[in-house]
């Protein structure tokens, strides 16, 4: 479990060395200061990137601190393709988002989601058929018709 | 006065009561907390008043630190981490078939301790902001960095993790226009960057969306609850003989969560052990001993107060949820700090009055609901994830009417998520987020009228207690961290 935890320590310090060099170059690349006693623009990305790297390479040479307060077991528990799935759902609700509104992206997201995470029985398709109508109903309707929050995409209100 | 009445308005309460109502439902469900509810509602002001807009902001929050008791007492569960220590007494007690009295002590230790804070915010909040009002550039930079300090220093568990966090924080802040100068800073080329990194879209991603992620890979767990519940089971007896365990577990509470990035999330765990230490039957805790109730939902609640003390006299942030409050402000014109009591001393009592409002709103919420509310936790996760999922996209979106915020608002989800799951704290993150701008303005303000010289920062008394508390704090973490590690050898 320590060696696991060492061995991630050590990448995400790597990568946090990284950006920390990524920011002092691109505070090199920023113009210069223009009033007199002022250090500019490119200050604060040098000293966040020197930091970071400080820190970084303190993470990579001590990489599991012992002071560390055992962590809750990551919950190991849904199957992989029902979490994959519920994700894709998800950005696919964000591109039908942008494409046709809030109403029919919503609607066919809080549906399909139940039936992605495992709603077999009529009686729990039926509660998600329910659920999207009302939910969706019922936001678009209160966020675009009585609080005037400009919703794309609103078919009822 | 005015500021009281004007929440006395009919809509004004029946929304006051919703964001309430919705923020114990947040802080009930485990998984979910107050400041996903307070990211869910922010947006959703815009329409209003300042008034109206920041009194429902301070009900969604106060809501959401009260509920995460009912899951605490039922499954123990705590529905937020405010709720850890209340679970080492309330559950037992549950077990033993005193539920009620269990949710009823919990209940009003809540509002105790909310009152308690209420009234040294009051107190000290005027006080403080006209001190910090004579504070200049050089003061308020040394202010940031010791913030900052302190929020990397104490993040839980990890010093190192905590301090990375702080860093990557403001680096995430030094996208868009630099102070003073307006020079564009890591924007790539893109015109939605220019503006910087939205606040609501960065924080409704980091706390709720890499939440949702959490709660998606968790197996459903079937919850069973017995609501066989009769009275609210609190005495008067019982009250006058813990008057001492409430007042000492509310002052560290209030104590607590006007130290940066820290919380309810540590003050109800060190009032329950300065209570349990204090107590004539120490034995008696972890087995479902009232003190342990007491003294643990008094400090979270109390917390509440204590966070929002820096927010309104400073314009610091006591922790994430406070964080969020200063985009409420920001939406409404506003911005939290010294000056807001001059300038716009209205919402300053009208936060004071939601609170007020508020704590007895959801008291007699709880009190009445004790037997409803509970089934909230029935409610299976397949169903509540996708609306939850929704309502986060719609806020993001409705910060400034981009789908880029949506997009920005995923992709930090996913960060929140594994910086989460590799032990890095969010609040020092996000404070880091909200402080570095503040602490490179004034920095840089301040080496402007002294043309260069960095003397004046040692100089000026309030500065230099200012940075020697940074450097204590470094050291001390330090220390304490390298103390830990040669015990474990």
């Amino acid at each position: 479990m320590k060696t696991a935890e060492s061995t991630v320590n050590r990448m995400t310090a790597v990568v946090v060395i990284l950006v920390g060099a990524g920011l002092i170059v691109s505070g090199f690349r920023l113009d210069g200061p223009t009033l007199i006693g002022d250090p500019g623009a490119a200050l604060l990305p040098k000293i966040a990137g020197a930091l970071l790297v400080l820190l970084g390479s303190a993470l990579f040479i001590w990489p599991v601190p012992q002071s560390a307060v055992p962590a809750d077991a990551d919950p190991a528990g849904r199957p992989m393709h029902v979490v994959v799935g519920t994700v894709a759902a998800a950005i696919g609700f964000v591109l039908l988002f942008a494409f046709v509104g809030f109403t029919i992206a919503s609607a066919v997201f809080v549906f399909a989601v139940p039936l992605i995470m495992g709603a077999r029985r009529r009686r729990d398709i039926a509660a998600a058929a329910l659920m999207a109508s009302l939910f969706t109903l019922l936001v678009g309707y209160s966020l675009y018709s009585l609080l005037g929050i400009p919703l794309p995409g609103v078919l009822v209100g | 006065m005015p500021a009281f009445l004007d929440l006395l308005q009919p809509g004004t309460i029946a929304l006051m009561f919703g964001c309430a109502c919705l923020g114990l439902v947040f802080g009930a469900l485990p998984g979910l907390n107050a400041t996903m509810a307070v990211a869910i509602i922010l947006p959703l002001t815009f329409p209003f008043s300042s008034t109206t807009g920041i009194a429902l902001l301070i009900a969604a929050y106060i809501g959401g630190i009260s509920g995460g008791l009912v899951s605490a007492v039922l499954l123990r569960i705590p529905g937020t981490p405010s709720s850890v220590a209340t679970t080492f007494d309330a559950y037992p007690l549950a077990q033993q078939g005193h539920a009620v009295r269990a949710l009823g002590t919990g209940m009003l230790a809540s509002f105790l301790g909310g009152l308690f804070s209420l009234v040294m915010l009051m107190s000290f909040a005027p006080w403080l902001a006209e001190i910090a009002i004579q504070l200049g550039p050089f003061e308020y930079a040394a202010l940031t960095l010791m913030a900052l300090a302190l929020v990397g220093v104490l993040a839980a568990g990890n010093m190192l993790k905590g301090l990375i966090a702080a860093v990557v924080g403001v680096a995430l802040g030094l996208v868009g226009f630099a102070p003073i100068d307006g020079t564009p800073r890591f924007t790539f080329g893109s015109n939605e960057l220019v503006a910087g990194i939205g606040l609501v879209p960065f924080l409704v991603g980091l706390f709720a969306v890499s939440q949702l992620l959490r709660e998606l890979k968790a197996e459903a767990t079937r919850i069973s609850l017995d609501l066989d519940l009769r009275g609210f089971g609190v005495s008067l007896r019982n009250l006058r003989d813990n008057a001492l365990n409430i007042l000492r577990s509310a002052a560290i509470g209030t104590g607590i969560g006007i130290m940066p990035g820290i919380g309810g999330a540590a003050s109800n765990l060190v009032a329950y052990a300065a209570a349990k230490q204090a107590s004539r039957q120490p034995e008696k805790f972890g087995k479902g001993a009232v003190e342990g109730i007491w003294a643990a939902e008094s400090a979270n609640n109390a917390s509440v107060g204590g966070a929002l003390l820096p927010l309104l006299a400073l314009g610091i942030p006591g922790d994430g949820v406070t964080a969020m409050l200063i985009s409420g402000f920001e939406i409404h014109g506003m911005q939290p700090g010294p000056l807001l009591f001059q300038i716009n001393p209205g919402i300053v009592y009208t936060v004071f009055a939601a609170f007020l409002i508020t704590a007895v709103m959801v008291l007699c919420v709880q009190f009445g609901t004790i037997r409803i509310f509970p089934r909230v936790l029935l409610v299976p996760r397949r169903y509540l994830l996708p609306i939850l999922f929704v309502l986060m996209c719609v806020g993001a979106y409705t910060a400034d009417n981009r789908m880029f915020d949506i997009w920005l608002m995923l992709a930090v989800g996913v960060l929140g998520y594994f910086l989460e799951k590799h032990r890095f704290p969010l609040s020092p993150l996000v404070l880091g987020f909200v402080i570095g701008p503040l602490f490179e303005e004034n920095f840089r303000r301040a080496l402007i009228f002294s043309e260069g010289d960095l003397t004046p920062f040692l100089s000026s008394p309030v500065a230099a207690v200012f940075l020697g508390i940074a450097v204590l704090s470094l050291a001390g973490g330090i220390i304490r961290e390298r103390r830990a590690a040669a015990k474990q050898r």
